[in-house]
């Protein structure tokens, strides 16, 4: 019978629907479960992260804290080259591109309030440049100390105008 | 009748094919191909073109058990599974912790054929793990640089900025999506 036939036809392919709606939940399953990333926090993720801190908190011993710390270093311009030209940036296994996305991702969303006002983001540009001139230096700690203490009183200094300036 | 003007020509065609086909012969073709579009796209002929890319582990890599080297997220893991000591994929046994510091690498789901984020994480603090299981002790490969890169190495024990340099057995968490 036609209908019959019909209705088997319309089981079979309810059946099939099925099947394949539960195959692609089944697949959509690790991707509901893993987070959609940005560029910039996937380059960070992969090059940076695992020692870092996939949010930049780190073991402060052996690796140097990102989360709440890194902005500090765009309160000067030594202390913004310095953050590039570190050898595991400046050699690090990403276009000028994507570096300038890691870059981004690290500063202005890890670096949370430690990033002062009005600061400019890295453009592929400045990366690519400041990058052919990797650090150097055999005492990178104490370079790192004495850069950082510098930014940070340019940091607050940069604050105590803005706050003089809001008076008025 | 019997005249061969384009005009007949064309008439007769049309009349065969009107014989012939129903519209609701068409319509349930139209249907059928709607319906079956959705699968042709799970059928290994999708996957095939894009299977000279895939390493030999993402080939034969499985995503139901995780205490075997060839689940997914083991593409690039090297040492014990701590699922094999009485810890997980993401957890460590007891009485190890969990080291601060990891490497970050990329594996291949096959069940989606999405690239994820996975992290290589080592639980440290005790001596290494007495793994019974028959396929316990992995050493996967895929996209690890070499010792002088070594953030993307897995050679490495990775418990420094731990208490205990110790290892005990690798987890293999998932970070997120690598795209």
């Amino acid at each position: 019978m036609l209908s019959d036939r019909l209705s088997a036809t319309a089981a079979i392919f309810s059946v099939l629907i099925l099947v394949s709606v539960m195959v692609r939940a089944a697949a959509a399953l690790e991707s509901g479960v893993a987070p959609r990333l940005s560029p910039g926090q996937i380059h960070y993720t992969e090059g940076c992260g695992g020692c870092h801190g996939l949010l930049g908190r780190s073991s402060r011993k052996d690796v140097p804290q990102i989360e709440g710390e890194v902005g500090y270093y765009l309160c000067t311009q030594e202390g913004r080259e310095y953050i590039v030209q570190l050898p595991n940036v400046a050699f690090a296994n990403m276009n000028d591109v994507e570096l300038a996305q890691a870059m981004n991702f690290t500063v202005f969303s890890l670096g949370g309030a430690s990033v002062p006002a009005g600061a400019k983001t890295f453009t592929p540009d400045e990366v690519g440049r400041l990058r052919q001139f990797p650090l150097k230096s055999r005492d990178l700690v104490r370079m790192r100390a004495e850069i950082l203490g510098r930014a940070i009183t340019a940091c607050n200094e940069m604050a105590e105008t803005q706050a003089f300036e809001g008076e008025f | 009748m019997g005249e061969f003007t384009p005009d007949s020509l064309a008439e007769k065609f049309v009349r065969n094919v009107a014989r012939r086909s129903s519209r609701r012969g068409f319509l349930s073709r139209v249907g059928s191909a709607l319906v079956a579009a959705p699968f042709f796209p799970l059928l290994p002929v999708a996957r095939a073109s894009t299977s000279n890319k895939l390493t030999d582990f993402e080939r034969n890599a499985q995503t139901s058990d995780p205490n075997r080297c060839d689940y997914w997220r083991h593409c690039a893991i090297d040492g014990i599974l701590c699922g094999c000591c009485g810890g997980g994929v993401h957890s460590c046994p007891p009485g190890s912790t969990p080291s601060p510091t990891a490497w970050v690498g990329t594996c291949l789901n096959p069940d989606d054929g999405r690239s994820y984020l996975i992290a290589y994480r080592d639980c440290c603090g005790m001596g290494p793990c007495a793994a019974s299981g028959e396929d316990c002790f992995c050493d996967g490969t895929d996209r690890e640089l070499p010792i002088y890169r070594p953030q993307s190495n897995n050679q490495i024990i990775w418990c420094f900025g731990d208490s205990s340099m110790e290892y005990h057995c690798s987890t293999a968490a998932l970070v997120g999506l690598a795209e």
